[in-house]
């Protein structure tokens, strides 16, 4: 019995393969990519178990086991990472992630075709400007001779001008503020869109029955988004320690790392300016681990729940 | 037949051959890998190749030696290099020679893992016959500033020198203080003070207030650049960084003391009160002289550029040089003692190893031994006579007014790193310029202050010493930096201190006084 | 959409007082929040537009040209060296990594619509990298191995390769009637002729939302870059922004490259204004093609998440 179904599944992938070859041809960029740039790499692992040097190849460098974990989880920086990257994400989950859908809400509700179409148009462009102008540029308006102290100045009496990318207490709002001045339009247009696919007849009947706008709103529009919001909530915290390091670098400073180093600077600072790779390879493979952990446990709550899930 | 194909074979090969050695020097070409200045080489419009002392030195080496040497440069910008060496280095991309000290910062361990990890080749025993220049000039250094061509591990490696105007008995240098307080005179006069009455900080106090009043946007630039904060912390009898308080022989970590706790208190009163500039963690020696320059800055903490500044941007305006400020009680110059850099120390800056890969590494060694030369050095250091320098009534070498104006000619005519000696000349004499009021940094270089300064810079550590350093003191700094910058901004209370002291400890402080102690202790030991 | 205007609210006068003022506020709002959108960047554009040295000393927002107005910092950008071969670069890796991108991942995404025996194995390929890392070293190592470092190569290859793209263009795929490409088979088109000339012309919507989104990723990228490249001659717009805008010394060598002849002391108070200057003429061209472009990739986006 053995064999004969061995024969067969030969069989049958000789045949597949014979009336597919297109297909399977079509593929193989896709393969050769992730041969090159995600399984061959995977030998580096062995890095955070090492005391790699760079001169040397990495299979020749001395072995010390969990010896970068351990200086890590028991340093004093880890806990701040840690705190700090868990902040940012959860403000960005509270603040970030509805003030696009709490615009489309909004932008729902206008009446006039064409005024709804310009507020679209000028609300996407933050999209498009590119994160070191815009990192750029803040820099430039917080700054003691800048806008946003000139602006305060008015309304404060007595406030003297600061910088205020060196102050801790505004690191946060001003990293979620200017994240949500970026995406808050672009962002809207997925939830534009599972707004506009509602049941019109809904609405109809909701109106009959007398119920306002809000009860409207309440009942009707926000079910009906629903699986499009578990869905991008899920996708979220997919990268939920993932905070855009890319835009911290380029904010940062000693001055404010108590607040703004984040599990991704650490690793791009300890690692690339001061080529620590076996150490930043060991929390790395922590980091990832663990935001992997906690994608596939938000994906397991969300099916239980709400029967929506990525996998 | 076969045998005339062969005949002319044999002599089309040979007769290139044989013109070549009639004729030709013999050519080498070298890749060499240095991090140079930004500023320097966009002045240069990215072309290294387009610095005259270059062009001067291979041929001087070429009229000597009878060897055309090509040199083809990979060069990456000093801010650059902490991230890209060690990328480099990963993909075997160091070429044949790397003209820049390798540290701790530049590679892990180096500069003596970039002999372990067989990246470069220990020249040690083959200096004597290929470069005895330098070795002359070796000898003929004080024992304990010899210490610091070593490696840790005992490797020789070929380093800058310079030790002018030292003392060769003791060894003892003549520090000079080259920054201090300056202000604009105009300001110091409509304040109504004058220079005798600013001896506290007290007193600098009510000028900065009264310097407020008139309407000066910063009337203290907060001056993060170390070199440029040392007036202010001497003041206090503290000290940013390793020194030896008293002047007696113990080492000690500045930013831990009660003394510098004081310093800080006091700039977070000025901070509250808006006497400091508030983008003081974001300082660039650019903004610090534009502010100057706009008159938006009153006292700045300076040197000698930015009164050339106020001299030949504002017609007539000049800068006046404050006494150091002491607090009240410590008035008294046999206590405070300063902790200035100075001058006197091995530049380790411009270092050279060698790649395994390099060929030609004995001409390539006496390559390098060229610049070990009083006649080279002074071309590296100064230039081209009647363009960029010229003679003084005394013989020395200063820079012509030219070459002071245009920073462009700076870039092309001199090359630091081509110089072997004599280094401390190009920025002694800079100072010593006729447009620079005597008077105005003359009594920053008061003698004594060198007594509580550590000096680092002749340490010769064991290879654990420097395993420990590598491993604690960055972070440690960086460490004492997010402190100071919240002391700064909110103050000092008792928790708050005992919190930063607690840290400090538990980033290394122990192991690192311990490190420090030990190589110091070796140095007096030689003494 | 119309149809649901209608049919949700009444005419204005029959609106009762809450729904009346909730309409008002809702419009204020709005303004308030184009507003904020319009106001950073009108900011910058005055700032460009400004004297240097009037800027420089000036406090707050620049509602107009400070100064009067000065084109000259305009001049000196757009014949910067650095700027130009910037902007050529990022082109370049945007146009031809976008392409890729396309390629790669349609005819990946096809592969894995149609029912195939390997689809599994092939899927499970995609997802196992999520689990596991190597990180920059061992990818440096592997770009050095194949002799792609330092070339522009692998600036178009990294990340041509999207698991995202593929799952949203496999979506789309499915998403065609089962019926057209059968009875393209039947008549004995191979896959290769149905993906090229069935399935992408029936897609392009999708194809036009990644192929934005692979554009603008080219164009905000710098960290490739700065890993993988050495040469200046191929470093994208980016990581010149990052020294200008970012590193302040750079700043300082930009203007010596303009300001030869002033002061070297002078030329620092320009630094604001070339700041500003340089954002300016990075992003005005894609503020100026946007209005082209957004009519299409919104409908896209919209396809793509409904059925997404």
């Amino acid at each position: 019995m053995v064999v004969n179904s061995k024969n067969t599944l030969k069989k049958r992938l000789a045949r597949d393969f014979k009336r597919n070859w297109q297909s399977y041809l079509m593929f193989l960029p896709t393969a050769v990519y992730y041969i090159i740039f995600c399984y061959l790499p995977i030998y580096g692992i062995a890095i955070a178990f090492l005391d790699y040097r760079p001169a040397l190849k990495v299979f020749s460098s001395t072995y010390v086991g969990l010896k970068h974990f351990a200086d890590y989880f028991s340093g004093m920086y880890f806990l701040r990472n840690l705190k700090n990257t868990l902040v940012l994400t959860l403000l960005s989950l509270l603040f970030e992630f509805p003030a696009p859908i709490i615009f489309a809400l909004m932008l729902n509700e206008l009446r006039n075709m064409r005024f709804k179409k310009i507020v679209q148009n000028i609300t996407y462009l933050p999209h498009f400007v590119s994160t070191v102008v815009i990192c750029g540029i803040l820099t430039m308006f917080v700054s003691s001779n800048g806008a946003l102290n000139a602006l305060i100045s008015l309304l404060v009496p007595n406030w003297e001008p600061t910088n205020l990318l060196a102050i801790s207490a505004w690191f946060r709002p001003l990293f979620i503020g200017s994240n949500i001045w970026q995406g808050f339009g672009w962002g809207s247009i997925l939830y534009l869109s599972a707004l506009s696919s509602i049941d019109a007849e809904l609405y109809e009947a909701a109106l009959m029955d007398g119920a306002s706008r809000w009860k409207q709103t309440l009942h009707i529009t926000l079910p009906g988004i629903l699986p499009t919001i578990s869905l991008m909530l899920i996708l979220r915290c997919g990268s939920i320690l993932s905070t855009g390091a890319e835009k911290i670098i380029l904010l940062y400073s000693p001055a404010i790392y108590d607040v703004s180093d984040v599990l991704d600077t650490y690793i791009f600072r300890e690692g690339i300016s001061r080529s620590q790779y076996s150490h930043t390879a060991a929390v790395g493979m922590a980091v990832h681990t663990v935001g992997l952990a906690i994608m596939l446990l938000t994906n397991t709550i969300s099916k239980r729940l709400s029967g929506n899930g990525l996998f | 037949m076969k045998k005339l194909f062969v005949l002319l074979l044999v002599a089309a090969l040979l007769l290139p051959c044989m013109s070549g050695l009639a004729e030709a020097d013999k050519v080498v070409e070298w890749d060499v890998l240095m991090p140079w200045s930004e500023t320097n080489y966009a002045l240069l419009d990215g072309d290294i190749t387009q610095n005259e002392v270059i062009k001067e030195y291979v041929r001087r080496y070429q009229e000597t030696y009878g060897v055309e040497v090509k040199l083809n440069f990979n060069v990456l910008s000093t801010t650059e290099v902490y991230d890209k060496f060690p990328l480099l280095v990963a993909g075997g991309e160091i070429g044949d020679m790397i003209w820049w000290n390798c540290n701790n910062s530049t590679y892990p361990g180096a500069p003596d893992t970039l002999y372990d990890d067989g990246l470069c080749v220990d020249v040690t025993d083959m200096l004597p016959e290929y470069a005895p220049k330098f070795m002359a000039m070796l000898e003929s250094t004080p024992d304990y500033y010899q210490a610091q061509y070593y490696t840790p591990k005992g490797r020789l490696a070929l380093f800058g020198s310079e030790f002018d105007e030292m003392n060769p008995e003791t060894g003892e240098v003549e520090l000079l203080t080259m920054v201090g307080p300056v202000l604009p005179t105009y300001m110091l006069e409509e304040s109504g003070m004058t220079k005798d009455d600013i001896n506290t900080f007290d007193d600098l106090t009510e000028l900065l207030r009264r310097l407020k009043d008139n309407g000066v946007e910063i009337p203290l630039h907060g001056i993060f650049d170390s070199w440029m904060m040392n007036w202010y912390y001497s003041g206090f009898g503290a000290a940013q960084s390793w020194y030896l308080p008293n002047g007696g022989d113990k080492v000690e970590w500045g930013p831990l003391t009660p003394e510098w706790r004081e310093a800080v208190e006091q700039l977070h009163a000025w901070y509250e009160e808006g006497l400091f500039n508030r983008d003081f963690t974001n300082f660039t020696y650019a903004l610090a002289a534009s502010g100057a320059l706009t008159n938006q800055i009153g006292v700045l903490g300076s040197d000698i550029r930015i009164a050339d500044i106020y001299a030949a941007q504002n017609e007539g305006k000049t800068v006046t040089a404050l006494h150091m400020p002491r607090t009240t009680e410590r008035y008294n110059d046999d206590i405070v003692t300063g902790c200035m850099g100075g001058a006197g120390y091995v530049i380790k800056y411009y270092a050279t190893f060698f790649s395994v890969n390099c060929n030609d590494l004995e001409e390539a060694i006496r390559f390098v031994d060229f610049r070990y030369d009083d006649e080279i050095s002074l071309l590296a250091l100064f230039g081209f006579e009647g363009v960029s320098f010229e003679y003084d009534e005394q013989g020395k070498p200063v820079y012509t007014a030219a070459f002071k104006a245009d920073p462009s000619m700076d870039a092309k005519y001199t090359a630091e790193f081509l110089s072997g000696k004599y280094m401390t000349d190009k920025y002694r004499n800079a100072m010593k310029g006729e447009i620079y009021d005597e008077t105005v940094f003359g009594e920053w270089s008061a003698p004594g202050m060198q007594d509580c300064f550590l000096p680092e810079n002749l340490f010769s550590r064991t290879v654990e010493e420097q395993d420990i350093y590598n491993k604690y003191y960055l972070n440690f700094m960086y460490s004492m930096f997010e402190y100071l910058y919240k002391f700064i901004q909110e103050g000092i209370t008792d928790d708050s201190w005992n919190e930063y002291v607690q840290t400090a400890k538990s980033l290394g402080y122990e192991e690192l006084v311990e490190v420090q102690q030990a190589a110091y202790d070796r140095l007096i030991g030689k003494n | 959409m119309k149809t649901n205007y209608r049919k949700k609210t009444a005419p204005w006068l029959r609106r009762s007082k809450g729904e009346k003022a909730f309409t008002v506020f809702n419009v204020l709002i709005m303004l308030v929040l184009i507003a904020i959108t319009l106001l950073p960047m009108w900011h910058v554009f005055m700032g460009s537009l400004s004297d240097p040295v009037s800027l420089f000393l000036h406090h707050g927002v620049a509602l107009y040209p400070i100064g009067g107005i000065s084109l000259d910092m305009y001049k000196n950008v757009i014949t910067d060296n650095n700027f130009l071969t910037g902007y050529g670069n990022t082109i370049f890796y945007a146009v031809f990594g976008t392409l890729t991108t396309l390629l790669f991942c349609s005819m990946g995404a096809y592969t894995l619509c149609r029912r195939r025996m390997l689809n599994n194995a092939l899927t499970t390929m995609l997802i196992i990298p999520m689990f596991f890392g190597g990180g920059l070293i061992p990818t440096y190592l592997v770009m050095r191995m194949l002799g792609l470092l330092y070339t522009r190569t692998i600036m178009i290859l990294m990340g041509s390769v999207s698991l995202y793209y593929i799952i949203v263009l496999r979506t789309a795929f499915s998403a065609l009637p089962d019926g057209l490409i059968e009875s393209a088979k039947i008549d004995g088109a191979g896959d290769f002729m149905v993906l090229f000339r069935i399935v992408l012309p029936l897609t392009k919507a999708t194809l036009a939302v990644i192929g934005l989104f692979s554009v603008v990723g080219h164009w905000n990228s710098w960290y490739t870059a700065y890993i993988y490249l050495k040469d200046d001659s191929m470093m994208p717009l980016q990581i010149f922004l990052r020294r200008i805008l970012l590193e302040k010394t750079a700043t300082q060598q930009e203007l010596n490259n303009f300001m030869s002849g002033s002061s070297f002391y002078d030329s620092m108070m320009y630094v604001d204004a070339m700041q500003y200057t340089f954002a300016m003429v990075a992003t005005l061209p894609i503020l100026v093609a946007y209005p082209f472009v957004q009519r299409y990739f919104v409908k896209g986006v919209m396809i793509g998440a409904i059925k997404g």
